[in-house]
């Protein structure tokens, strides 16, 4: 009696557990069957917050030919699954033509009567909609033959994607991507050597702290030495009136390189003073100010030293 | 491998993972359910202290006509501020969402779309925590208490790291607390089982010490009711089988001298045929016929052991079929009436009413046959003997009376016992072999029915006989 209510439970167990477990290959299996579209169409979601993505495959990659079928496909106001259509009742593409890499879109009358925050939905849709097509760099509005104007009756002009942010969880856009110029040094320790880099991060940390934690991670170029003991941590990183104040752990200090103290602080300072908005820096060591490493005293404000840059060699 | 499966069934193995399983579950449960709580507390806590700081300032903004002057540069320091102290991002957006301020001046002039955003430009503050990016997002409107409609918003994303943070170190301790609370579990548990279920070994000990024969008498393991249960049990086991052993020790003493007892006649009379030369012819004669009665009688014992012990084999060998009670118990009665002659004694059958019974007709008529027999020979002369018949729907009754000598009170229970004498001086006399009360009783349950007996010393005896019409396997 007691072995088969045991095989009982662990049958419980077993079937509960399944649909975690199948579930798994189905949607691989879904992934596979319907190929990758780099295109996707725009909706609006059920609770008109933000816009869902669903993939869209096109008959032909021809930018006139995608640009015409987009343009029925958000006129017909088709929904799809939970979502809404992109446009409201009568709200409709009227015509568009373009100029370079702008797509210009003419829409009814019906679109300035739209409330301020369905527009937005409205208008960042048409934006993802349309430039992602390899010719379309940007998009003008137009409402009959007027430009479109926001609620203060300035005129929007063109929208770029880059413009626009998104900020809500898990898109993609939550992240950017940004270009730093990091200093590390040369092989004997005398100047600093530029090295370019590119990140990609997400948008709710600060810009210097990316800066700060690339450069404590080290060159990536060959002929670039490290300035800083990787051990590093960032407790704090603020900025005040274009004073940029860090907060760095003990290891800084304690477990420094066996390079001159100058080429190791200016790497910090003229790193993060490559941004127009930061002139001076402040190092600290644990909210520690009046520190010193080995014989230059933190406890100033250091600015840009350009006559220890030298050129990028490699 | 037996073993091993043995200690899986076990009883202890059983009370260690019980007592594992509750130690642990409850307290994992618990530290889970304490941390998740203070996580939501204190994301709140902290939202709550941005959130008002945050609507202050968005006053202040209104008060100082922000989204109407061109400069800012008393509010951008004030923005900075307040952002390091939360370790956040402040933006403030207007109402055609776009980003006038940006503390991380990444996205200033750009278009914003948010879903807090939105829906705090409809009126309604919002907050949003995301714990993968460990940060959380409030959106305060900018909105003069003069005006229903919004100025702009303020979007402060304030990182969740210190709770996170927290809430690391807690499970960290939590899986280490989990740890050493596990370990002493499992130690108690496995003391605690050891100890609980010994008082069952003892049982076994004792009983084995018994079979063994270390140990007489009595086993008493009183630790717990459930082992004095069972050894009470076994201890009445013990005191049956004692019965029965005695039992048969005295029935096998009986038997011999059943048997012995007219082989030792035979001998004496054998012997002193021949002690004596020139014995005359006669005397010969009588003393061989002594012997053969002798011989007789042995042969009857015999014959009614034999019968007997067929009797205790019983169900395989019955011999059911549907008989005419009346008729039978008149044959019955017929067949003995010339013995009952010889003493004057009188036999009488009353029947109430017809009754047909699935009987064995040989086993009940023997049954019957030494119970009128018995009723006659223990008989004073010129008495009576009295079978009565009556019926109901289930069973069939026969009494049987005689006017005889009736059974001593001390003697009624025995009576039934094999080789069971209520007179011993007179039994040669009488005859009979001392077993026909047990084949009877033997008979008469064989049928699943009952036999009892009521008797006054001097006045005559009753037995009751009551079996099932129908019977039953």
């Amino acid at each position: 009696m007691q072995k088969i209510l045991f095989f009982l439970i662990i049958a419980c167990l077993f079937v509960s557990a399944r649909p975690v477990w199948s579930g798994m290959p189905d949607q691989a299996e879904s992934e596979a069957g319907e190929e990758e579209s780099p295109y996707s169409l725009y909706f609006l979601s059920h609770d008109e917050t933000h816009l869902d993505k669903m993939p869209y495959h096109p008959d032909q990659a021809k930018t006139s030919f995608m640009i015409t079928e987009l343009v029925s496909l958000l006129n017909s106001r088709e929904k799809r699954g939970n979502s809404h259509a992109l446009f409201p009742a009568q709200v409709q593409i009227s015509s568009w033509f373009t100029e370079s890499d702008l797509l210009n879109l003419v829409m009814t009358q019906a679109y300035k009567s739209m409330d301020p925050s369905r527009e937005i939905l409205t208008r960042v849709g048409l934006v993802r909609c349309f430039c992602q097509l390899e010719d379309v760099k940007g998009l003008c509005l137009w409402v009959g033959t007027e430009p479109l104007r926001n609620p203060s009756g300035e005129k929007v002009g063109e929208i770029r994607p880059e413009d626009i942010v998104e900020l809500w969880g898990e898109e993609t856009d939550a992240y950017r991507y940004d270009s730093f110029t990091l200093y590390f040094t040369d092989q004997k320790s005398t100047l600093l050597i530029p090295e370019k880099r590119n990140v990609y991060y997400p948008r709710s940390l600060p810009r210097e702290r990316i800066i700060l934690e690339q450069l404590i991670q080290g060159p990536v170029d060959e002929g670039h030495y490290p300035t800083l003991p990787n051990t590093i941590q960032i407790n704090d990183i603020q900025l005040f009136e274009g004073v940029c104040y860090v907060d760095l752990s003990r290891s800084f200090i304690g477990q420094a390189l066996d390079i001159p103290s100058l080429i190791c602080v200016y790497s910090i300072v003229n790193t993060l003073t490559g941004n127009d908005s930061i002139q001076d820096v402040r190092i600290m060591v644990d909210s520690e100010e009046k520190i010193s490493l080995n014989d230059i005293s933190l406890y100033q404000y250091f600015r840009k030293n350009e006559a220890l840059i030298g050129a990028d060699l490699s | 491998m037996k073993r091993r499966n043995g200690f899986f069934k076990s009883l202890r193995f059983r009370i260690l993972v019980i007592l594992i399983l509750i130690g642990i579950i409850p307290g994992v449960l618990a530290v889970h359910i304490v941390i998740s709580s203070y996580e939501g507390m204190a994301i709140k806590v902290r939202t709550d202290n941005v959130q008002k700081q945050c609507s202050v300032y968005a006053g202040t903004l209104v008060r100082s006509n922000f989204f109407g002057s061109e400069d800012h540069s008393v509010q951008d320091s004030q923005l900075q501020l307040l952002a390091n102290l939360f370790h956040g991002r402040i933006m403030i957006i207007d109402r055609n969402f776009t980003i006038v301020r940006d503390t991380y001046r990444t996205d200033e002039g750009k278009t914003v779309l948010s879903p807090l955003v939105l829906q705090c430009l409809k009126g309604e503050e919002s907050t949003s925590y995301n714990r993968k990016a460990e940060n959380f997002e409030i959106a305060v409107p900018v909105q003069s208490p003069e005006s229903t409609e919004a100025l702009g918003v303020m979007l402060v994303t304030v990182s969740s790291r210190e709770v996170s943070d927290a809430v690391a170190s807690m499970e960290q301790r939590e899986i280490l607390l989990v740890g050493i609370i596990g370990a002493v579990i499992f130690l108690l548990s496995y003391l605690l089982s050891t100890i609980l279920v010994k008082p069952f070994a003892r049982v076994t000990k004792s009983i084995e010490d018994l079979t063994d024969g270390y140990q007489s008498g009595d086993i008493s393991v009183p630790d717990y009711t459930e082992t004095a249960l069972i050894t009470t049990a076994f201890n009445k086991l013990l005191t049956r089988m004692k019965i029965l052993d005695d039992s048969r020790n005295e029935f096998v003493s009986n038997v011999s001298h059943e048997l012995k007892t007219p082989m030792t006649s035979m001998k004496v009379l054998a012997d002193s045929l021949l002690g004596q030369p020139g014995v005359p012819e006669e005397l010969y004669q009588e003393f061989l016929q002594d012997i053969t009665k002798e011989i007789d009688r042995e042969n009857k014992i015999i014959s009614d052991l034999l019968n007997l012990v067929k009797l205790d084999r019983r169900t395989a060998q019955m011999n059911i079929s549907h008989v005419n009670v009346n008729e039978l118990l008149e044959r019955i009665l017929r067949r003995l009436t010339p013995i009952a002659r010889l003493r004057q004694i009188d036999l009488f059958l009353d029947c109430f009413r017809t009754v047909e019974a699935d009987l064995d007709e040989v086993k009940f008529t023997s049954a019957i046959t030494n119970l009128v027999e018995n009723g006659i020979k223990y008989n004073v002369d010129d008495g009576w003997v009295r079978v009565t018949l009556n019926a109901d729907h289930q069973s069939l009754m026969i009494d049987v009376a005689d006017s005889g000598l009736g059974i001593p009170p001390d003697s009624l229970e025995r009576v039934f016992e094999r080789f069971y004498r209520v007179d011993k001086s007179h039994s040669k006399e009488i005859g009979g072999t001392g077993l026909g009360l047990a084949i009877t009783r033997s008979a008469v349950n064989s049928h699943h029915g009952t036999i009892t007996v009521e008797s006054v010393l001097g006045e005559g005896t009753i037995f009751h006989l009551k079996i099932p019409l129908t019977y039953i396997p």
